[in-house]
């Protein structure tokens, strides 16, 4: 039975990402830049997630947006919360999955779910960035690294150097400091995964994680922090092929029970 | 000023007899017509001013800010006390005389300048200049306090009431205001029950002490202002301000029904007038509340609400006070909150006032809540509302900053949802300040909350 097309956009602080749905199979997604023009770049991720799957915007039956930008999405016919589209994309994706951590640009977030993947508890960073993708990306500047090098070169430390988590300015400051009085680039930024690693896992132990754990989020592409995180926790983390695209997904299944409801 | 003045649900003679003091002591507080429009805006927007009795309750918080702005120069004796005060001690501060004006001038700035103004900022950053410097965890209440007299809104005090039974930094910031406009300071203070699962009871040496010194400050009282305070004194204020404490229960119970007939934006109003017990408050709030009350009634009686009547029902602590828009996102993502976890429990009403003299009893009243008990008392206190009225979920906000609030919710919100089997949510919250919160971050914490307490709900219907 062919049920139509429908649409998941993520409109998130740091990126805008877009998931192509039908009858239960992704057919394309994308992930672009969300800039300063929330509304446009949740046209241009969904546009392009459509050219790849030979699609034109008005084939698109149902659309759902999430993430920061939601409510500004032209082409949304509903909105839900991140936290609510994450847990059904990591639960789509993993049948089994009871948890997941997710970690984007601007919050990190620990999610319980039941067995038919609904939110049964949810934690949230505060009002601090030293929790988020944010936190590295200053570092990695700082360090002169591209966000792509920052997992397989904390990989090759030796000897992680302690860092600060409280406070993403501070931390930067601290790197700085320790820069300068000869410590190997690897070795900060290992401390740095460290240091989000030891927050995080506060934030998921909050919530009695259950096997399975899922990691989603654009962090969640960093090898070095999927490592620290797993050493911090004590357990694997499952990761999706693409995990950067989890909440949108979420957000198109979303979209396809609307069609089914009538 | 006309237009705000309806607002505050007065009629054409007491516009009329107000009018030049309003405007003497808006102009001492700096507030401006561009000010008193946008306050006009902002009650239209945020409260529910089509009902006479919160007309009536916003104008008797914005009387009782113009009574504290004038009082010295109407010649007034003024003594400030605590927030949240020794309820029945501090009425009877505020109604002994008339040459005497009490209050707790923290809350006029977090209601009157900041709900109703948002003209609070500017206070708090006056604390912050010299004395409660920004980002060193101070309590914005406490800046509000001292910022007020700082910036010259409230005159000098002749006495300083401070309360310190669970917070160290309210007696230290009012050592400052003491020791700055050179008024004698009485201490009410305590420490926290050794029993601490002995709750609502509480130790008879800590009523005896907080007795002693209640009647040490009575005596303080008489000194300064020279009017006999005595047992007939405080009988007669917790007498006057138990008729407001009545109507508060009754329209309390009103927002247990469905749909839920008052915004919990508007009942912040009445719960924090009735608290902070100005004089304003004891002497008009009754007839204000009885307006009220039969308002929400009539609205009960025609299945009329301000939210769908199958809203998951929440219980919360410390919503906003200061920035009535984060209030605002708690009914803005569809929740009904029904119920304060500092109301009165029913252990607590059907405690036996078994202590015969009325300072004993007031005593026995103010440390019987929570907050003034331990940590326990905290958690057995919002275990015993949270399932009496059956929620489906809990905001505890997390104060950061307050000595008070800041040390269980994590072990309530792992106890009430252990027992309980209901979502409690903690986010890191100021309700007295909106600089480092604001609508849009608690939004983001308070809209997923919803989504799951609103799925919850389905699967159990």
């Amino acid at each position: 039975m062919k049920e139509g097309i429908f649409a998941g956009v993520d409109v998130g602080a740091g990126t805008a990402k877009a998931v192509i749905l039908s009858n239960d199979k992704i057919l394309a997604y994308a992930v672009t830049p969300t800039g300063f023009d929330a509304a446009a770049a949740a046209l241009r991720v969904t546009r392009r997630a459509l050219r790849r799957a030979g699609l034109k915007l008005s084939e698109v039956k149902y659309a759902v947006s999430t993430g920061y930008g939601r409510e500004i999405v032209p082409f949304s016919n509903r909105t839900v919360t991140e936290i609510t589209c994450h847990a059904r994309g990591a639960s789509f994706l993993f049948p089994e999955c009871r948890t997941v951590i997710d970690i984007g640009c601007q919050d990190s977030k620990a999610i319980r779910l039941d067995e038919r993947g609904r939110v049964m508890q949810f934690v949230m960073n505060d009002k601090c960035a030293a929790g988020t993708g944010r936190f590295i990306e200053v570092i990695a500047h700082t360090l002169r690294l591209k966000i792509e090098e920052i997992g397989p070169v904390a990989l090759t430390s030796q000897s992680p150097c302690a860092i600060s988590s409280t406070c993403t300015v501070f931390a930067e400051s601290e790197v700085v400091s320790l820069r300068g009085r000869g410590r190997k680039r690897e070795d900060l930024i290992a401390g740095v995964l460290q240091a989000l690693a030891k927050r995080v896992s506060i934030q998921a132990n909050s919530v009695r994680p259950a096997p399975v754990v899922v990691f989603t989020g654009g962090v969640a592409k960093n090898i070095g922090m999927k490592q620290a995180l797993e050493k911090e926790l004590g357990f694997k983390l499952s990761l999706p092929e693409e995990p950067q695209v989890v909440g949108a997904l979420g957000a198109a299944l979303f979209a396809q029970d609307e069609s089914r409801k009538e | 000023m006309r237009e705000f003045m309806l607002l505050c649900g007065m009629d054409e003679a007491e516009m009329r007899l107000e009018l030049p003091r309003f405007n003497k002591a808006f102009a001492i507080a700096g507030l401006n017509q561009a000010d008193i429009k946008q306050a006009e805006a902002r009650l239209n927007r945020y409260f529910d001013v089509k009902l006479m009795g919160m007309r009536k309750l916003i104008g008797i918080w914005v009387k009782e800010f113009v009574d504290a702005v004038l009082a010295k120069q109407e010649g007034k004796k003024i003594i400030y006390y605590s927030y949240p005060p020794v309820s029945g001690f501090a009425a009877s501060m505020a109604i002994m005389s008339p040459d005497v004006y009490a209050i707790a001038p923290e809350l006029l700035v977090e209601i009157v300048l900041g709900a109703f103004f948002d003209k609070m900022t500017p206070v708090l950053e006056e604390a912050e200049k010299e004395w409660l410097g920004p980002g060193l965890g101070h309590c914005p209440l406490l800046q509000a306090r001292l910022g007020g007299l700082l910036k010259s809104i409230f005159p000098a005090p002749d006495l300083v009431v401070s309360m310190g039974v669970s917070c160290d930094q309210a007696p230290e910031t009012d050592e400052i205001i003491a020791a700055l406009y050179d008024a004698p300071l009485a201490y009410l203070d305590s420490r926290s029950d050794s029993q601490g699962d002995n709750w609502p009871l509480v130790e008879k040496w800590r009523i005896d002490y907080l007795v002693a010194e209640i009647r040490d400050t009575a005596r303080m009282i008489e000194k300064v202002t020279g009017i006999e305070f005595n047992e007939d004194t405080i009988n007669y204020g917790n007498k006057e301000a138990g008729k407001m404490r009545e109507y508060q229960m009754k329209i309390l119970a009103l927002r247990k029904k469905e749909p839920q007939p008052l915004s919990i934006k508007d009942a912040q109003v009445l719960g924090e007038l009735r608290t902070t017990c100005g004089l304003r408050a004891v002497k008009e709030g009754p007839n204000a509340c009885s307006i009220l009350l039969e308002e929400l009634e009539r609205r009960v009686a025609h299945g009329e609400g301000v939210l769908p009547k199958d809203a998951p029902r929440i219980a919360i602590v410390m919503p906003d006070y200061g920035d009535v828009a984060q209030t605002e996102v708690i009914e803005n993502v569809g929740l009904n909150a029904i119920l304060y976890l500092t109301e009165p429990t029913r252990a607590e009403t059907e405690k036996a006032w078994a202590y015969g003299s009325v300072w004993e009893q007031i005593a026995d009243l103010t440390l019987t809540g929570a907050s003034r008990h331990s940590s326990q008392a905290y958690i057995s206190k919002f275990m015993g509302l949270a399932k009496e009225y059956n929620v489906d979920g809990v905001i505890l906000n997390s104060l950061s900053k307050c000595r008070e609030y800041a040390i269980y919710p994590l072990k309530a919100k792992e106890v009430i949802e252990r027992e309980l089997g209901i979502p409690v949510i903690a986010p890191e919250h100021d309700p007295w300040d909106n600089r480092e919160f604001t609508a849009d971050i608690f939004r983001s914490r308070i809209e997923p909350f919803a989504e799951m307490l609103r799925e919850r709900k389905k699967l159990k219907s």
